[in-house]
């Protein structure tokens, strides 16, 4: 959608709409997605690649190269150090910042666990910030394989961005190698994999913006859906695009949009802002559209929120439908969705507190990374370990109290299968609901509908799921 | 000495069931199982007692039925104390010893030393809300150098580092009252991962170090034992009755029914047997409406997750001492939710050492409704009360007005 100010002037598109946005991919997985995204030639978007080290930048053909902290890597990249790709991007802030100033929308695409990467991600994203441009942030996050440190590093770096970016969306690498664990798959073919996922989630972004629909999406119901809420800790975000033809496409490509493996948040049950954009020819059924809306809606679970829908007729698109998802607002940890029946909050709250419990702790720390970000093994080096008991875990406490051996935790009184893990928390709340509805409003005496078959149809995929994410 | 043929009676209220034993204590310290009772509890409500004389019902009745089978009346009570209710406190203490006459007269470490060095070890501050339960020795250091046992060795120094167990008045007046309402007096308490070691673990696991898991079903206790002491204890509000709420939740019926359903067709892990399918009645037009549900469904999609998230709590809750301390042991597994089929084969996979399913150990007589996983805290609890009254004979004994007594009662019986 225009918005009114036609005085800008574009670079690398055509066929603009009046919105500028900039791609920005800082390090060299970065300017990798960027050379992907370049040769998928998406309409409207203006491509940059950032990096400390020279050569990647030599090889960039589809986007502007930029040279962060030239005098002080002279060219040879950081070495793995954040701290240097950090003060290289200190260096160039106002060349970025002229970049991005006028922009409606930043991405910024980067690897962690790197030096550039982690380093220069989050200082572009405070940037943006400080112009007050919107920026959402796809990342990769290292495989196990590369060691404890990186992921230290990439756990840090996240960190760091998630202060000042307005959405986030994170891609696991390790994942990669479930994915797609054909036996003669190419490395290239793998880590292609992973782009896709950086250029799909600009892809349905820059489609949104540019396109016109019938009911229609424009930047600002973007803007509303990407923006960081009040609540900071909620930035991470899920983006999908699926596209099905045939009987049932619809759902196929509902499915296909919800499935997104790679990605760290792996459902939308508990997202704050939703938005769904429906892309088909004019033929297309609205039984058939409302119903997949209506699935992806249900799995985002049942909180009080605005959706955003979109619907865009565009003929050329014959036999298929095409599925936007962007869910945002998604806590990083497992989200609490909220039960039907919560009895126990219930009972613990009409009883009240018999006893003090100021005094209960929890005794047995996690030994974690810095930001409590991913649950690091607690394997401690051999040399560190002491032979003799240690009983530092009660603490003496001079007031006379100790410590109660009790743990509790607040989110033990939702059954367990509801929270069990991000990835695998879709089906079984909305079949359930669904489940009980039908029982409660069954007309007819008899066998009734529990939708269970459909939980043990999915099992095995999400058996799948879960082995991908321990 | 003259050892008393004594009787020990022993109650633990679980969430959910109360179980109470009476046992027959000879004069060599030998048990034997005379009676036993189980009910259900009543008016304990989320580890708080909501119905006092419902709770001394509950003992009341458990205990009719343990002194129905054993003739006998109860006396005073031994019951066991755990999760929220306890502090648990750390602190240490040393005591000098005394040479006489240089290097070449070392005084070796006896038991009053010892003795010494607890009691000033247990100089802590502690709460006037609170009543010591234990005070556990945990490590001893002779010189600052952790020893085994320090008695007869050489020193200057005798430190010993303890863990002082206590609990607040409050809850054990109420339990006491709620004895006394039973018609019973409470005689003793006891930490509950303490007494149910004594039921459990062999004298080799608890001297090369193992874990003991005791399901109940609304806490789990994790607690750590090496040479003969308890070393870390940690409770989670977790147990069976959320896995059967879980199932409850999942197929949309009562507490009762899905207790029932957990029963017949729960399990978790991989199915053993044929995956039947059950009839399930839901709520709503009149009980008409039901589903034929298969088993395995249930095991897999609703208990599995609920059974990994108590045992990967329960590890995360010992991970760091088991990785510091490099503990060599294993689990023993016990209590009544660890009687869910597949449950040791999926802690098995959790914990990093091997998990077995724990007996009850120490009695000779038990039959095989005793020698379930329920009653381990309960005939702990008797061990507890028997090793307790053991130490305190030989201190008795120990020391020289003891012996004198000893030697004159001795007499008086050779002489009548």
């Amino acid at each position: 959608m225009t918005n009114g100010n036609s005085d800008y002037s574009f670079t690398l598109s055509e066929d603009g709409a009046g919105v500028r946005m900039v791609v920005l991919g800082v390090g060299g997985m970065g300017n990798n997605a960027v050379e992907n995204m370049a040769r998928a030639a998406i309409p409207g978007l203006e491509l940059y690649s950032l990096n400390t080290d020279i050569q990647p930048l030599r090889h960039c053909r589809g986007s502007k190269p930029l040279q962060l902290g030239a005098k002080r890597t002279r060219g040879k990249g950081t070495g793995g150090d954040s701290d240097i790709g950090r003060m290289s991007a200190e260096d160039d802030v106002e060349k970025i910042r002229k970049i991005v100033r006028d922009a409606e929308l930043v991405f910024i695409a980067s690897g962690m666990g790197g030096g550039t990467g982690t380093g220069a991600a989050p200082v572009i994203a405070r940037i943006c910030k400080e112009v007050g441009v919107m920026s959402i942030c796809v990342v990769t996050m290292p495989m196990d394989c590369e060691g404890q440190k990186r992921a230290e590093k990439s756990s840090v770096g996240l960190a760091e961005l998630r202060k000042f970016v307005d959405s986030l969306l994170i891609i696991e690498n390790e994942k990669l190698s479930t994915v797609m664990d054909q036996e003669d798959v190419s490395i290239i073919e793998v880590f292609r994999r992973a782009d896709k996922v950086v250029v799909d989630a600009v892809t349905a972004v820059a489609r949104i913006i540019n396109s016109q629909g019938y009911i229609n999406l424009d930047l600002a119901d973007l803007k509303k859906v990407i923006r960081r809420g009040n609540d900071d800790d909620c930035v991470d975000a899920f983006i999908g695009i699926g596209e099905g033809s045939g009987p049932d496409r619809a759902m196929k490509a509902a499915e296909m949009a919800l499935n997104n493996p790679l990605m760290r948040v792996g459902s939308i049950c508990g997202a704050k802002n939703l938005l769904v954009n429906v892309i088909g020819s004019d033929q297309m059924g609205h039984k058939e559209a409302m119903a997949a809306v209506k699935s992806i809606v249900d799995k985002a679970g049942n909180l009080d929120r605005e959706i955003f829908m979109g619907v865009v007729p565009d003929n050329s698109m014959g036999d298929k439908l095409s599925i936007t998802v962007i869910a945002t607002g998604l806590v990083s940890k497992n989200p609490t969705v909220v039960p039907l029946r919560a009895m126990f909050s219930q009972e613990e709250k009409d009883l009240g507190s018999y006893f003090d419990t100021t005094n209960i702790r929890k005794v047995g720390v996690h030994t974690g990374v810095v930001t409590g970000e991913t649950r690091a093994d607690a394997s401690e080096p051999a040399d560190k370990v002491t032979p003799d008991v240690d009983l530092d875990m009660y603490k003496k406490v001079s007031d006379g109290f100790g410590v109660s051996p009790l743990v509790r935790k607040d989110e033990w009184y939702t059954p367990a299968y509801l929270r069990c893990h991000v990835d695998q928390l879709a089906t079984i709340e909305p079949l359930r609901v669904t489940m009980v509805q039908n029982m409660l409003s069954a007309d007819s005496v008899g066998e009734c509908d529990y939708g269970l078959d459909k939980v043990t149809e999915n099992r095995q995929y999400r058996q799948a799921l879960y082995n991908m994410a321990s | 000495m003259l050892n008393r043929h004594t009787s020990v009676s022993a109650v633990n209220i679980g969430a959910s069931t109360t179980t109470a034993v009476i046992a027959d204590v000879d004069s060599q310290g030998e048990m034997t199982l005379v009676g036993y009772g189980q009910c259900p509890t009543v008016g304990l409500s989320n580890d708080l007692i909501t119905d006092i004389r419902g709770l001394g019902g509950a003992i009341a009745e458990s205990l009719n039925q343990a002194e129905e089978m054993a003739e006998m009346q109860a006396g005073a009570l031994v019951m066991a104390v755990g999760g929220e209710h306890v502090q648990i406190m750390k602190s240490r203490g040393g005591v000098a010893l005394h040479q006489s006459g240089g290097a070449r007269n070392l005084r070796s470490i006896d038991r009053s030393d010892m003795k010494t060095a607890l009691d000033n070890a247990s100089a802590v501050p502690i709460s006037p809300e609170l009543h010591v339960l234990h005070v556990l020795p945990v490590n001893y250091l002779v010189d600052g150098r952790k020893v085994r046992n320090p008695e007869e060795l050489c020193g200057t120094r005798l430190d010993v580092e303890i863990m002082v167990v206590a609990a607040k008045h409050s809850v054990l007046r109420s339990l006491m009252k709620a004895a006394e309402y039973g018609g019973y007096r409470v005689g003793k308490f006891c930490y509950r991962p303490l007494a149910t070691s004594r039921a459990v673990l062999s004298d080799e696991e608890m001297d090369q170090g193992s874990c003991l898991i005791d399901m109940g079903s609304r806490h789990t206790d994790v607690a750590l034992f090496r040479e003969n002491r308890l070393v870390f204890s940690s409770t989670l509000a977790l147990g069976g009755a959320h896995i059967t709420d879980d199932t409850g939740h999942l197929l949309a019926v009562s507490g009762n029914e899905a207790e029932k359903l957990k029963l017949q067709y729960g399990y978790c892990g991989t199915l053993a047997g044929e995956d039947v399918q059950f009839q399930v009645t839901g709520a709503g037009a009149g009980g008409s409406l039901w589903k034929m549900v298969k088993k395995s469904t249930i095991g897999s999609e609703v208990i599995q997750p609920r059974v990994e998230e108590i045992l990967q709590e329960a590890k995360n809750t010992i991970d760091e001492f088991v990785v510091r301390e490099n503990w060599p042991g294993g689990a023993v597994l016990t209590g009544g939710s660890s009687l869910l089929p597949g449950m040791r084969e999926v802690a098995a996979g959790v914990f990093p050492f091997p998990v077995i399913s724990g007996g009850n150990v120490g009695f000779e007589n038990l039959d095989e409704v005793t020698s379930r996983p329920d009653f381990s805290t309960v005939l702990g609890l008797v061990a507890f009360d028997c090793a307790q009254k053991q130490n305190r004979r030989d201190d008795v004994i120990n020391n020289r007005f003891g012996r004198w007594c000893g030697k004159v009662i001795r007499q008086i019986h050779t002489v009548i």
